[in-house]
């Protein structure tokens, strides 16, 4: 066995040790446990505040110590909440909790997200439109965008077609309900050649006439492209 | 370091709105990790400091010590960081912190081998190959030795020597681990060739335990601290200082009252 091994081994088993649950650990062990798992927990827990209280703390904290003896991966740990949101989703049952999950953390996402500005003068049905990476839009069953009762979520199933974005001027993470119209142009930008095209299937969706349909959506996408929202 | 001199101050965000307002340290360390990905708005305020103050990139997952092949498309955001606001010099811990791929985002002590050391001179090589700068390396503060083939100076001086990579004395790590492993710690910085000295750190620990210090940086440095960086700035370490503070964070006027005792050290001893 080479001996670079030998080192990987004994690194190996320490961090078993530290992000395990080995019984009888050394005080030295126990304090590098305590100083992994404070720096998992602080992350986790500020990212998804809202989310903890439908987890008993004992719940919580099993998720958080099974992901923490499966690790990161991203080398940047503002990415860990999503890595957590995937491992905690395969098992979830909740939908509604799930949809919060993606809520809380595409919050944090936005505003990481390097924004991108079109190179185009103005928005036209004739050219390509992207959404910016500072943009997400998802058709949810529960309204936890409101967070006016999250106890009630489970009883507030609808359609709900989110836009979120990082307002450009502030930074701050807006999110905003779209009609399930404007959520469909939206959502398959990238399946049509130009804009208009996306408009037209669109139009043709709904049973909706494709000129008509331009005049009337047409300023609420220049809102969006002076935004930088769309690019 | 070129154009890095005398004391220097930890960046965090919560400082950037008050850095005008008062007089400013020589210069700053940022963790780039913290800074890569800032939004737009705070990306100006950034690009003014980096424009007013000399800046040094203090990066946290490196993993110099772990066995799973270098991030390569980290380091490229990294220098591309590195390049876009001209900062030029990048440190880092002799640690891992990251095993199979599996990170863990904490500082874990290394096994002190001579095949350790191979393995880090190569991977210092790789890295300073993709970031076109020079590696720093700090001695980090551990509570359990994994594997130990070598006292931790040697370890030391010889990823130094095999390496080419200088060193980032942090004076308040050899201050906990000369407490917590009955090491003295002036003769530890004895063993340390000063030339190989880029930067020097500074910073405050929790009394954990009657017989276990941690290195937690979030609390003012201790008497004890500043005794031993007075002592080592004696010893012909004349090298910048940096105060360096994690947790706890105060406002920004309160750290520059600790960090005028750093500045007044490295002025008496220059």
């Amino acid at each position: 066995m080479p001996k670079l091994s030998l080192d990987t081994e004994v690194q190996r088993r320490f961090v078993e040790n530290i992000t395990g649950d080995t019984p009888n650990l050394s005080r030295a062990l126990k304090v590098y446990g305590m100083l992994v798992g404070y720096r998992f927990e602080e992350v986790i827990d500020n990212a998804f505040a809202r989310l903890k209280p439908f987890y008993s703390e004992a719940a919580w904290q099993t998720l958080v110590q099974h992901f923490i003896a499966r690790g990161g991966r991203a080398p940047y740990i503002w990415q860990v909440p999503d890595e957590f949101r995937r491992m905690v989703k395969k098992e979830e049952k909740r939908p509604w909790v799930n949809e919060l999950f993606w809520y809380e953390w595409i919050e944090i996402a936005l505003h990481k997200a390097r924004a991108k500005r079109s190179k185009k003068r103005a928005l036209s049905f004739d050219k390509t439109a992207r959404l910016s990476p500072t943009v997400r839009i998802k058709h949810l069953h529960y309204p936890v965008h409101r967070r006016d009762d999250d106890s009630a979520l489970e009883e507030a199933k609808g359609d709900f077609y989110l836009m979120l974005y990082r307002n450009p001027e502030d930074d701050e993470i807006m999110v905003t309900e779209l009609t399930p119209f404007m959520y469909r142009v939206l959502k398959r930008l990238s399946n049509h050649p130009t804009l208009g095209d996306s408009v037209d299937e669109a139009a043709r969706h709904f049973g909706e006439k494709p000129k008509e349909v331009r005049e009337v959506i047409f300023p609420a996408l220049a809102e969006m492209f002076k935004l930088h929202l769309l690019i | 370091m070129q154009g890095i001199k005398g004391a220097g101050l930890g960046l965090r965000s919560s400082f950037m709105d008050a850095i005008d307002q008062h007089e400013a340290p020589e210069w700053f360390e940022i963790v780039p990790e913290n800074w890569v990905h800032m939004p737009p708005g705070m990306e100006q305020r950034f690009a003014a400091v980096a424009e007013r103050f000399p800046l040094v990139c203090h990066g946290l997952s490196l993993s110099i010590g772990g066995n799973a092949p270098l991030n390569i498309p980290f380091l490229k955001e990294l220098k591309s960081f590195m390049d876009r606001y001209g900062i030029e010099h990048y440190s880092e811990h002799l640690s891992f912190c990251s095993i199979d791929n599996k990170q863990l985002y904490e500082l874990l002590p290394l096994p002190m081998t001579e095949t350790m050391v191979n393995h880090i001179a190569e991977r210092v090589a790789r890295t300073q190959d993709i970031l076109k700068r020079p590696l720093i390396l700090e001695n980090a503060s551990y509570y359990y030795v994994p594997y130990q083939e070598m006292e931790e100076t040697e370890f030391i001086n010889a990823v130094l020597d095999r390496s080419g990579a200088t060193l980032l004395l942090d004076v308040n790590n050899v201050y906990v681990n000369s407490f917590n492993h009955g090491f003295d710690p002036k003769a530890f910085i004895q063993a340390i060739d000063p030339k190989k000295v880029a930067y020097m750190h500074v910073a405050g620990h929790l009394e954990y335990a009657p017989d276990l210090l941690i290195d937690t940086h979030g609390t003012d440095v201790k008497d004890s601290v500043w005794e031993l960086l007075d002592w080592t700035l004696s010893q012909g370490f004349n090298q910048p200082v940096l105060l360096e503070r994690d947790n706890n964070i105060p406002p920004y006027a309160t750290m520059l009252e600790e960090y005028t005792k750093v500045k007044e050290l490295c002025q008496r001893h220059a």
